[in-house]
């Protein structure tokens, strides 16, 4: 993987958030041609990941996994990047939308990480012999992972919108210090788990699927995190009231 | 005292005695007997490559993952699954009202 990648695949999905949040023309038809594009692609990456690429060297088929695990630990670590540049700017600038903004990367950033790490445990039994392994990348991946859903449930616990705005603006920043050792975990330490593969390990056939599958996710990771930033939105506003856990005393429910 | 001094006596002496009897080494004899001589290899001519881009190529798989197709489906289906079914929470979960600023 080239080095400019994550930061160009970053300026790609903050540029298009920021158009679709800025520009209001665009908010009712980017993101339908955006899933329409991501749903092609993925169709496609079928194609070319299970039938058209060649078998890895030495894993054969089980390499095909790649073309959907690491896209998807990917657009995590883009969404939990989004995150704590939202976060940082309503600590600059009290925004309401900023703080929907963190709250809908985050969310999506769990989701994306959370499939990630299932495939990769899918992928662990017919190379490692173990569902799961004890090894740097995984247990730094796993509290990644935990330190987000303990983000999300500070944000559901919490009730005032302020001190949750403010709050988990500040967990956000401090919880992103779990990307980078969770990124360069396999360089620092001795790990089971391989190392970053680039240009340079990879043949073109494989580097090229490796990439369309990068763009098809990346394409979803917009579109997830503006329609949830849309949920967050009327959650503020109290356009979109939960139902309550509990009916009022003298109310009774059907 | 006197037994350290005796001890001391003892270990300077077995000091001045383990350095006179230090061993000097034999001379070294050349074996009488000289070794056989390794017969010459003739290099025999290599047989051609089985597959065109090298021996290795040709070589039987060891160490290769054989099969493995279920493990390989099922992580495209969680991929494929986990898309369209995100999707569709967040589709289910949509305001239906205004959004803020939309009628601004």
């Amino acid at each position: 993987m080239p080095s400019w990648a994550p930061l160009a695949a970053l300026v790609v999905v903050v540029g298009l958030i920021v158009l679709h949040l800025a520009v209001r023309s665009t908010r009712t038809w980017v993101w339908k041609v955006l899933t329409g594009l991501g749903s092609l692609m993925l169709v496609a990456l079928v194609y070319f990941g299970l039938f058209w690429a060649p078998p890895e060297a030495f894993m054969s088929d089980v390499g095909r996994i790649i073309y959907v695990h690491v896209p998807f630990v990917w657009m995590c670590m883009l969404a939990f990047t989004v995150n704590v540049g939202a976060a940082l700017a309503y600590l600059f600038k009290k925004s309401w939308r900023t703080d929907a903004l963190a709250e809908s990367s985050a969310e999506v950033g769990v989701f994306f990480g959370a499939t990630g790490v299932l495939m990769g445990s899918i992928w662990a039994r017919p190379t490692w012999g173990v569902w799961w392994d004890w090894d740097p990348r995984l247990i730094s991946t796993t509290v990644m992972l935990l330190v987000y859903v303990g983000y999300l449930a500070f944000r559901s616990f919490t009730e005032d919108p302020e001190r949750r705005a403010a709050w988990s603006a500040a967990a956000a920043i401090l919880g992103y210090v779990s990307l980078p050792i969770t990124w360069f975990s396999v360089q620092w330490w001795n790990s089971l788990h391989q190392r970053q593969s680039g240009s340079g390990t990879m043949d073109k056939p494989i580097r090229v699927v490796y990439f369309w599958g990068a763009v098809s996710f990346l394409t979803f990771l917009f579109v997830f995190i503006v329609k949830r930033y849309e949920i967050a939105r009327a959650r503020q506003t109290g356009a979109l009231e939960l139902p309550p856990l509990e009916a009022p005393k003298g109310q009774v429910t059907t | 005292m006197k037994w350290f001094a005796l001890l001391a006596t003892l270990s300077f002496a077995s000091f001045a005695l383990a350095d006179i009897a230090v061993p000097k080494p034999e001379p070294f004899v050349a074996p009488v007997v000289a070794a056989p001589e390794v017969p010459a290899v003739t290099p025999t001519p290599s047989p051609a490559p089985l597959h065109p881009q090298g021996i290795e190529k040709a070589m039987p798989s060891m160490g290769v993952i054989d099969g493995g197709w279920a493990y390989v489906y099922a992580c495209y289906f969680l991929a494929i699954g986990g898309t369209f079914f995100y999707g569709l929470s967040l589709f289910l979960r949509r305001p239906t009202g205004p959004l803020p600023g939309a009628q601004s």
